[in-house]
């Protein structure tokens, strides 16, 4: 199965092969997915050049400057802040253009509520504030995570005289991708009203997800409706997160309905369109959070495009789209009885569900084309630029430190166009107003 | 009942002075709702530059009596004076605090207790300083609004804003500065409180326009208060310059102007636009009019008039005097990208007009002029709307139920300490962090012991 980190970077890579430019993907290879010799090598798809590296490769600045001299690179884009932090590190000078695919810094906050400490939360500093310091565009999964990412902006000093009216944050939602969801639509037959009634979860049990109110809810439900059944593909995110997985196996083994909860972890890609076929309702539970407020999720876009009908939160611009258009059902985060609500309202009324899913099917298609989706990328790409504020890394200065005369004068001189764009003047100039 | 301490800004609306901001108005607000709730209330409020004729009557601090409610007026270096606002704390012992509009909530924060503290932050600063450092075209802005933001941001329980995008962006902010932790998960520490004028006078009390400013059968486009940096003077004279060219009985009447101490420039930029063209001589500043004149004003203008340029203010901020013109039943015209002109254009309450377009600008003056019974009818369901939707309960919602019962934020104002845990640091630097957390901790427990 695929996950969202590589979903994001495919959204990316097409959308900019669509437009007919020359794309080469330095992917971050999972060392877990792929054998020994598999992790470092060339592929190609769809006009796109892929370049699996490992980890230590991916995150080496100098591999990634070499990249870009001997490729004659124009511009790069990371995709997911992992993507964005290597790019940050290597200190492009070509017009840098970073993803953040969710808000980082929630999503550390809610790993960390997890893990029981701040490490997380620290961690996920480290690879925004490089990303946020240098990017000359960035793209966001949210109209919300827009406002929260322009709250970063400003937090970090990027909000300046030079850059007032410049439009840092691009919203990039999940896309559909027709020619995957079609074969699916193809093969889902109608149901009778005597057949089980399978809730489907597809997809990893990440921090965000509340495995206690979803088997809560369910076996609420289960308890009156004899033909439901819950099926879960996907799994714990091994080297990320896997104690919500595990926390979900516990629940369904001293469930009193445990037999009609089928977990079969992880698997491949090309099962994956069998299981959407024959579930008859996606379930996402999560917890309350910013996390899940800011960010979006992959497969509701996924399976609305498929015809799935879709049962999660109203929270986020996503949960925002499937309650105000009725495109799908809603149950607050943490709401056990709704969740078992809204399931029996669902299997009692399966030609109501079927129309509100074709409903999304058809509206997903156009609000979430890949086309569309991507078109603040693709118009960038045509002529990339540089944020107003671009100088060298070494030579920036935050704004917010004005202390000194020193302080002062350096971040007056950045915006001295001869001077920050003359490796000797910045030169002498960072003598002149050095401390030492 | 809580007792509730309050830091805000004087004067409060109904004592009528000279000027009237919308921190004032803020402060209102919020008093307002907690008295009406039977809260056991005192408001510290910081008298404003410019607020008063004269204040040197109430020197450092003075009670001010409105009705029934008796307030202590202080003065800028007052609200300056950690000492001072520790000592009323002391003597008053709230159950909480409440700090309206950010640099007082800054103030606020400053003090040393335990107890919760809610503050407002009117308007997403930074934003505010963008546009001053663009148009002053000096970064050295951002520094200082970012110590007073920063300082509310580290200590508050629960933070209000006036849209709900600065509700976002302050949850940036937050993960920024190290509050979104394992032990903040799932605490919501934003809420929107709209701006409301639910309280507020706005009796017709002499004629201002109609007496003889403009002729009598004159269309007049009214503009209410400051030129903020974020006002796009170029749009406005443009759109205005075209407009009476194509409606000859249209004036344009202006109220305010400079706002002293922050923007000198915009308005004396548009004066000077002004000054040079031919059709001066429908444009009317009467600059900053007393804050009871302000309704006669409204009362007697045929289209309220509001415009910003395209910036992040714009999209974090809020428009007092849209609310105003609401109140007032006054019909407005106001370019796109606030908050609350999404909702005008929505709800169909007023004409509206995308950012940077003089030729959209001017159509919808000159359609306004041509359909005045159409523009009164939206006026109609503005002032409908205002009373319903924005009144002062039902806009301070989460602060009332916050009041019922103040809780702190879970975190107790403790940040996560980026520069102290790195997965990629040595031992070496472990041990020298141990060491260094070990001498901060002895540090403050020596500063208690001292302090008692």
């Amino acid at each position: 199965m695929s996950w969202g980190p590589g979903i994001r970077a495919w959204q990316v890579c097409a959308s900019l092969a669509d437009e007919g430019h020359e794309v080469s993907l330095l992917a971050l290879a999972d060392p877990l997915h792929y054998g020994p010799g598999e992790l470092a090598a060339e592929d190609s798809r769809d006009s796109v050049r892929i370049h699996r590296l490992d980890p230590g490769s991916f995150f080496d600045p100098r591999r990634i400057e070499d990249c870009c001299r001997s490729w004659d690179i124009e511009a790069v884009v990371g995709a997911t802040l992992l993507g964005s932090f290597a790019l940050a590190q290597s200190r492009p000078d070509v017009p840098f253009w970073a993803d953040q695919f969710g808000q980082a810094m929630a999503e550390a906050q809610a790993l960390s509520s997890r893990q029981g400490d701040n490490r997380a939360v620290a961690q996920g500093w480290k690879h925004v504030h490089p990303v946020l310091s240098i990017a000359d565009r960035i793209s966001v999964v949210s109209r919300r995570q827009r406002l929260a990412v322009v709250g970063e902006l400003g937090a970090v000093g990027r909000l300046t005289g030079e850059t007032c009216g410049y439009e840092f944050v691009d919203v990039m939602p999940c896309a559909v991708y027709p020619d995957q969801s079609q074969s699916v639509v193809a093969r889902r037959t109608s149901r009778a009203e005597k057949d089980d009634f399978v809730v489907l979860w597809a997809g990893s049990y990440n921090v965000w997800s509340d495995v206690e109110t979803l088997v809560e809810g369910l076996e609420v439900a289960m308890r009156d409706s004899p033909r439901l059944r819950f099926i879960s593909i996907g799994g714990g995110i091994e080297g990320y997160h896997v104690s919500t997985y595990s926390r979900l196996r516990e629940l369904v083994a001293a469930s009193e309905f445990s037999k009609r909860f089928q977990l079969e972890g992880w698997v491949e890609q090309r099962r994956l369109a069998d299981f959407l076929a024959r579930a008859d309702l996606g379930i996402v539970a999560e917890h309350s959070g910013y996390e899940g407020e800011l960010g979006s999720k992959n497969r509701v876009v996924e399976w609305m495009g498929c015809g799935l009908p879709v049962l999660s939160s109203p929270v986020g611009d996503l949960g925002e789209y499937l309650s105000a258009g009725s495109r799908g059902l809603v149950f607050e985060p943490g709401d056990a009885a709704e969740l078992a609500r809204q399931v029996l309202w669902a299997i009692e009324n399966r030609d109501s569900l079927s129309r509100i899913a074709e409903d999304a099917r058809k509206s997903v298609y156009e609000e979430f084309s890949l086309e569309r989706t991507t078109s603040g990328l693709r118009s960038w790409a045509a002529e990339p630029t540089r944020a107003p504020d671009w100088t060298e890394v070494s030579w920036r200065q935050s704004p917010m430190r004005y202390w000194d005369w020193r302080q002062r004068l350096a971040v007056h001189s950045q915006r001295m166009t001869r001077i920050r764009e003359s490796s000797t003047l910045r030169s002498i100039w960072r003598r002149l107003t050095s401390e030492r | 009942m809580s007792k509730i301490l309050i830091f805000g800004a004087a004067p409060l609306p109904a004592e009528q002075q000279a000027r009237r901001y919308a921190a004032n108005l803020r402060t209102w607000q919020f008093t307002k709702a907690l008295l009406d709730d039977g809260h056991e209330v005192r408001l510290i409020g910081c008298r404003l530059p410019n607020t008063y004729q004269d204040d040197s009557s109430l020197g450092r601090a003075a009670a001010i009596e409105v009705g029934d409610f008796e307030y202590l007026s202080v003065s800028g270096e007052v609200i300056e004076d950690t000492g001072f606002l520790q000592d009323q704390v002391e003597k008053f012992d709230p159950d909480a605090l409440v700090g309206v509009t950010t640099y007082v909530a800054s103030r606020a924060v400053k003090i040393e207790t335990e107890i919760p503290i809610w503050c407002d932050l009117h308007g997403w600063i930074m934003a505010e300083a963008q546009t001053k450092a663009h148009v002053y075209d000096d970064d050295q802005y951002l520094s200082h609004f970012w110590k007073m933001e920063k300082a509310v941001l580290e200590r508050a329980d629960v933070i209000s804003t006036v849209s709900e995008p600065q509700a976002h962006a302050v949850v940036g902010e937050l993960g920024v500065i190290g509050r979104l932790t394992r032990s903040t998960f799932g605490y919501r520490f934003a809420y929107p409180i709209p701006t409301a004028t639910q309280d507020v006078d706005y009796t017709f009390s002499e004629s201002v326009i109609r007496s003889g400013l403009v002729p009598p059968e004159a269309f007049v486009v009214l503009w209410v208060g400051g030129y903020n940096t974020w006002t796009d003077v170029d749009l406005l004279y443009g759109a205005l310059t075209k407009a009476m060219r194509e409606v000859p009985e249209l004036h344009f009447v202006s109220t305010g102007g400079v706002i002293d101490g922050h923007d000198e420039i915009t308005f004396k930029r548009f004066q000077e636009m002004v000054g040079q063209d031919e059709l001066r001589s429908r444009f009317h500043f009467v600059g900053w009019v007393p804050t009871r004149s302000v309704p006669s004003y409204y009362k007697e203008s045929d289209l309220g008039i509001n415009i910003d340029s395209s910036s992040y203010e714009a999209v974090f901020g809020a428009r007092t005097r849209l609310n105003e013109m609401m109140h007032c039943g006054l019909p407005l015209l106001t370019t796109l990208g606030t908050e609350i002109s999404g909702q005008i254009a929505d709800l169909g309450l007023g004409l509206c007009s995308p950012t940077g377009d003089v030729e959209a600008l001017a159509e919808r003056m000159v359609w306004g002029a041509r359909n005045r019974n159409d523009i009164a009818m939206l006026a109609e369901k503005a002032r409908d709307f205002v009373s319903e939707e924005l009144s002062y309960s039902k806009t301070t919602e989460q602060l009332r139920k916050w009041a019922q019962s103040p809780w702190r934020a879970p975190d107790l104002g403790e940040r996560a300490r980026f520069e102290d845990v790195d997965s990629s640091r040595s031992p070496e630097r472990d041990a020298e962090a141990g060491w260094r957390s070990l001498w901060l901790r002895c540090g403050r427990l020596f500063g208690r012991l001292r302090s008692g």
